[in-house]
């Protein structure tokens, strides 16, 4: 579990928010799968601009809690939608989405 | 971990971004930095937010739905007016072009993902800092602007009651042709015209130091002063040490008044002139190629102080076509194209060589020429004037407020010189001013002031001092006469007694007027005779005497001939 998510990062988070750190967790979890959800939505109606955003918007989220992998891989979908390279976006989002269940889990037991 | 508290009172921070995740961090951020926090979750909700709750800073996602963060950025930067609400942008963009955009959407400085606590702080703390420079700036501007603002309106009063109080009023005579700039007052000119209680004409032209307010403020108690010497009679020379005296007292040191002033009697034809500092003026003799210049021969005026300053005057003769000139150095420092300077020369050639009729105009065009400006944009304050013959002069319309009031309606009083106050004393303002204290007077006040001073100067001058009259008949003489009056003046020894006697009948005045002298008298029959015999011609000779008969009733002259008598009667019209 030690990859999914950026530990050092972590804890500077718990030193800013303090008591707030559990609710910013359970936000992330929150708006994650919201935003998953938008993103594989807009893929499916073939909104490339739609799922560019969402792939954004969950990188900048995943950025932000450490988790690092996921964000790599949310950057790729950003891309690939931005310059429509529609051959890779099914296997990157499948990708995001066992990441996602990976980085909740792990988030979880914390 | 509580940070310290922001210093300033910008410290309410607008944290706009659709993301929830990074919209909570930040307010986590930015509320333990010190700073008061309001949350916009996208592009529009900013907008809103930022107009509703006016805040100091705002943190700015560039990429939300609805509005995005640059447009965003627009809209508060072109509403801030002159205030500065540093926009900070959060982005994960990198390309060069996006964070250009930035930058032209009018962001102040950006912050990456993931946020960092330490430098969201610093670059927060950093903008507050700037904020209050600008704010600081801005405030300094507006004072600055306020200030000026205020400058602008004292020049404005202070023209609008220089305007009031020294009006060109009396420069509108048809004998009279000046040119004086609207914004001389603030370049420092000032031309004074008013006429004594005996109709004389008294001009001033002023050349203060400096420009703008500074140059302006001493045209206020310079023209209070011409203005009120002036009108109660008193001498030219009188008027210019009580100048010099105000303005000495009132000016700052360094802060002084090129000046020129003369007077021109009309009914004797002289022209008296004093000049501290101003260019040449220039007397033209109708029908004579050569120029007398009235040349500089005192320190300006508000220098010396009062016991130090020199007052004597000069004075020419002159007769009906003559003409005066004058002009501040505006005139021969005028400058063409080249940085040539006008000078005294052409200045001279001018006044010397145009025809008299279009002499003013031909100097005012040959300045204008050869500095090639119009008319609207100069800065020259010149003017000139025509001896006329008296009958030509505008009467003084004087109401009298005392003609109703009552006043005395019979009294007598005398009133002796001894030989120290006729050394340098002058009583005609003095003695003006108890007789127009009676009623009915005041409308022949121009009549009386000129009968009492040729009485007053016949029986300072013939009968004290001793002079000759006769030697005024010639231009050297004239000259010889005035230098011989001041010399014997510093040795006076003698005395002059008036006895003035007025009385009200039931529609008529009388004044009898009596100036005895201490002198040995002189053979008046003969000198009458000779005033008589020489009536219809232009000479100086016995011009005295016939100004007395014109203005009096009766003229009686008592043996040996160091008295004389006069009685000047009118109807007042009242019953």
């Amino acid at each position: 579990m030690s990859d999914v998510l950026d530990k050092q990062l972590l804890e500077e988070l718990k030193l800013v928010m303090e008591d707030e750190f559990t609710e910013l967790m359970d936000t992330f979890l929150s708006e994650s799968v919201r935003q998953f959800a938008e993103a594989r939505q807009a893929w499916q109606s073939s909104d490339l601009e739609m799922l560019r955003r969402h792939a954004h918007s969950l990188k900048g989220s995943c950025g932000n809690v450490g988790a690092t992998e996921l964000q790599s891989t949310c950057a790729a979908l950003e891309h690939s939608a931005r310059d429509e390279l529609t051959a890779d976006i099914p296997a990157l989002i499948e990708q995001v989405s066992n990441q996602l269940e990976t980085v909740s889990e792990a988030i979880r037991a914390l | 971990m509580n940070a310290k508290t922001p210093g300033s009172g910008a410290n309410r921070v607008l944290v706009a971004d659709d993301n929830a995740v990074d919209r909570k961090l930040l307010a986590t951020i930015v509320g333990r930095a010190g700073f008061e926090v309001i949350q916009a979750v996208d592009g529009n909700d900013a907008v809103e937010k930022f107009y509703a709750e006016k805040p100091d800073m705002v943190l700015l996602d560039a990429l939300m739905p609805g509005k995005d963060g640059f447009a965003v950025a627009e809209e508060i930067k072109a509403n801030s007016g002159d205030g500065f609400v540093p926009i900070i942008f959060l982005t994960s963009l990198t390309e060069a072009t996006e964070l250009a955009r930035c930058v032209d959407a009018g962001g102040d400085d950006f912050l990456s993902k993931p946020y960092n606590r330490v430098i969201l702080q610093a670059k927060l703390y950093a903008l507050q800092r700037m904020r209050d420079v600008h704010q600081t700036v801005q405030t300094q501007r507006d004072e600055i602007a306020k200030h000026h603002m205020q400058l602008v309106a004292d020049q404005e009063a202070a023209k609008a009651v220089f305007d009031n109080v020294a009006s060109a009023r009396n420069l509108e005579a048809p004998y009279i042709k000046y040119l004086l700039s609207p914004l001389a007052l603030f370049n420092g000119d000032v031309m004074l015209a008013a006429q004594n209680p005996a109709n004389n004409l008294y001009i001033m032209l002023g050349d203060f130091t400096g420009h703008g307010l500074a140059a302006a403020i001493g045209a206020m108690p310079l023209s209070d002063v011409f203005y009120g010497m002036t009108a109660k009679g008193f001498s030219l020379a009188e008027v210019v040490r009580e100048c010099n005296r105000k303005l000495g007292s009132v000016l700052p040191s360094g802060y002084f008044c090129c000046a020129a002033a003369l007077v021109v009697d009309f009914s004797r034809y002289t022209v008296e002139y004093w000049n501290g500092g101003l260019p040449s003026a220039y007397l033209r003799k109708l029908g004579n190629s050569e120029l007398t210049p009235l040349a500089s021969k005192h320190l300006p005026l508000g220098i010396l102080p009062h016991d130090q300053f020199k007052d004597d005057t000069l004075i020419h003769e002159v007769s009906p076509g003559d003409r005066l000139f004058m002009a501040t150095d505006g005139v021969i420092e005028a400058r063409n194209s080249q940085g040539e300077y006008f000078g005294a020369e052409r200045l001279e050639s001018l006044v010397v060589n145009s025809p008299a009729e279009s002499l003013f105009g031909s100097v005012r065009n040959g300045v204008y020429d050869f500095i090639g400006a119009h008319e609207s944009d100069d800065d020259i304050t010149m003017v000139e004037i025509t001896v006329v013959a008296e009958e030509q002069l505008q009467a003084v319309n004087l109401q009298d407020s005392l003609d109703e009031l009552g006043g005395p309606k019979d009294w007598k009083f005398s009133y002796e010189l001894g030989p120290s106050s006729l050394k340098d004393f002058n009583p005609l303002p003095l003695l003006q001013q108890v007789l127009m204290g009676a009623p009915y007077l005041r409308v022949r006040a121009s009549a009386i002031y000129t009968v009492l001073a040729e009485l007053y100067s016949n029986a300072l001058e013939h009968g004290v001092l001793g002079l000759r009259s006769e030697l005024k008949s010639s231009a050297e003489g004239f000259a010889q006469y005035y230098q011989a009056r001041a010399k014997a003046l510093d040795q006076v020894s003698g005395s002059v007694r008036f006895e003035v006697e007025g009385s009200i009948q039931e529609t008529q005045v009388e004044l009898r007027i009596r100036v005895k002298d201490s002198g040995k008298g002189f053979d008046y029959e003969s000198y009458l005779e000779r005033a008589r015999s020489s009536e219809t011609t232009a000479g100086y000779h016995g011009r005295g005497v016939r100004l007395l008969w014109d203005l009096c009733e009766t003229v009686e002259f008592r043996d040996p001939g160091n008295e004389v008598e006069v009685t000047m009667q009118w109807e007042h019209g009242y019953e």
